[in-house]
């Protein structure tokens, strides 16, 4: 079975494509930062809850804000990895999704949305969580999966 | 002959491979507005720190800091990959078998 250049790069040029549209999200584990990235694994949106930065810990936000980037950048990668796979591995047939792109997010928590597109659902989830379980003082070295990119 | 010129190989292969390590190794800070922090990247792209001045952040609400912080990792990403596809750009100039 010979390479077929021509399809594997179309079908390359396609996902990268659909990764484009697609959209992965990822929460602190302490509900104070969301984040939002392509496919591709680029930033596009980004929401800090309103008691952060008033509250007790405010020192909290920015590492919270490197554990969302680096929690949706995972959850993309869990995703475009293997599709990629799919695509370089001749004994694999690759289809691009049919669904819309606006029916293509995948989220893995609520919306989080950019600042300008918070949706009400994604903030009430963000302050509805309970703070008195949480230990601010304490980061869970897992950051791991916020690797390189490029 | 033949010894010496892959052991030339070998060196600028493994030079190579050093430079494009200590390029993803590399730490790219980004200057948040005012003292408001620094977000800092590693060459590799992956977002390692977002330090944030909390007396500063007391002049912000959460969405316009979340608006800094987002165009300032935005940013500093930017500069890591130009910064890192410069210096394979060098090392693959480097890299070449004359």
């Amino acid at each position: 079975m010979s390479l077929d250049v021509a399809k594997l790069e179309r079908q390359a040029a396609e996902l990268d494509a659909e990764l484009a549209r697609s959209r992965f999200s990822g929460r602190s584990a302490d509900g104070v930062a969301t984040a939002m990235v392509t496919g591709q694994g680029r930033l596009v949106g980004l929401t800090i809850a309103d008691h952060a930065l008033r509250g007790a810990h405010p020192q909290a936000v920015g590492p919270a804000v490197v554990e969302a980037v680096n929690a949706a950048r995972r959850a993309a990668a869990a995703v475009g990895g293997p599709k990629l796979s799919a695509v370089l591995d001749k004994n694999q047939e690759w289809q691009p999704e049919s669904v819309p792109p606006t029916a293509d997010a995948r989220d893995v928590a609520a919306p989080p949305s950019a600042p300008t597109t918070t949706s009400r659902s994604a903030r009430g989830e963000v302050e509805d969580e309970n703070f008195e379980e949480i230990d601010f003082l304490e980061y869970p070295d897992d950051d791991t999966g916020g690797r390189g990119r490029w | 002959m033949l010894y010496h010129r892959v052991n030339e190989l070998e060196a600028k292969f493994a030079a190579f491979t050093e430079a494009v390590a200590h390029a993803e190794r590399a730490r790219v800070p980004w200057q948040l507005p005012g003292e408001l922090g620094t977000v800092t990247v590693s060459g590799a792209g992956e977002l390692l720190e977002v330090s944030l001045d909390v007396d500063e952040m007391r002049n912000y609400t959460a969405e316009s800091l979340a608006r800094q912080v987002l165009h300032g990792i935005q940013q500093a990403e930017h500069t890591a990959t130009e910064q890192h596809a410069a210096t394979l750009a060098v090392a693959e100039e480097e890299a070449q078998i004359r």
